[in-house]
């Protein structure tokens, strides 16, 4: 399969990340107006919701930048450097905040439901993993951006 | 920093930058690099190239200014 190029893997998940994407940004616009119409009050839990949505909209957005370049045929560039630092960066903000929201879980709201506070805390160890993970490849990118500019340009 | 001479040698022998590129075989933007002194290495091979086709030395191509060596040094 091809993973570059015009018809390369990397266009097929553009797409399907634009659809998550604005799938999510009518999710989280409607829901407000969906939970009044049901007569549903998610209390404190829309401090978690909406944050972390916005936070993971904001790496999706990121992503379909990235998967761009591979239909361009252009992974090692600057551009994506700089992407999957910022990835990095908006996925450790991401890990702060599901930590925050375990933290008061734990010690404000008294939470004893074992299933939710894991998951919050699996999520935070999560988006960290991802975050280091993400700031490793932006390094290598950038090693390897450095590599490309040096052989482009020995003749 | 090293300088390439390229276009000196080119004028003396009276050749131009698309006949030079067809001959040693390589394409005249990968020329007008190494021209403009943006190259970051030349290769033996290509070099080798050079010297035949324009009839000179290494040395008539290439030359070492001792300045500008921060900025290329990486």
């Amino acid at each position: 399969m091809k993973i570059t190029g015009e018809n390369g893997i990397g266009k097929f998940l553009k797409i399907f990340l634009q659809i998550c994407f604005y799938s999510g940004i009518f999710i989280l616009g409607g829901l407000p107006f969906v939970l009044n119409k049901l007569g549903l009050n998610l209390g404190a839990s829309m401090y978690v919701i909406y944050p972390n949505g916005i936070i993971l909209l904001m790496i999706t957005h990121k992503f379909i930048n990235l998967f761009d370049s591979l239909r361009l045929n252009k992974p090692f560039c600057e551009r994506n450097v700089k992407l999957l630092k910022a990835t990095g960066i908006i996925s450790f903000i991401g890990s702060v905040l599901w930590l925050i929201d375990f933290l008061y879980e734990i010690i404000l709201a008294g939470s004893e439901d074992i299933v939710s506070n894991c998951t919050l805390l699996f999520l935070s160890v999560l988006f960290l993993g991802v975050s280091i993970a993400l700031y490793i490849l932006s390094e290598l990118f950038r090693q390897a951006t450095e590599y490309k500019k040096e052989n482009d340009l020995t003749i | 920093m090293i300088i390439v001479n390229l276009d000196v040698m080119m004028a003396k022998r009276k050749i131009s930058s698309n006949e030079l590129a067809e001959k040693i075989g390589i394409t005249p933007a990968n020329l007008s690099v190494l021209k403009t002194n943006k190259g970051k290495a030349i290769r033996f091979s290509t070099l080798n190239k050079l010297c035949k086709e324009l009839k000179c030395m290494p040395g008539d191509i290439l030359d070492y200014q001792d300045k500008g060596d921060e900025e290329n040094d990486d």
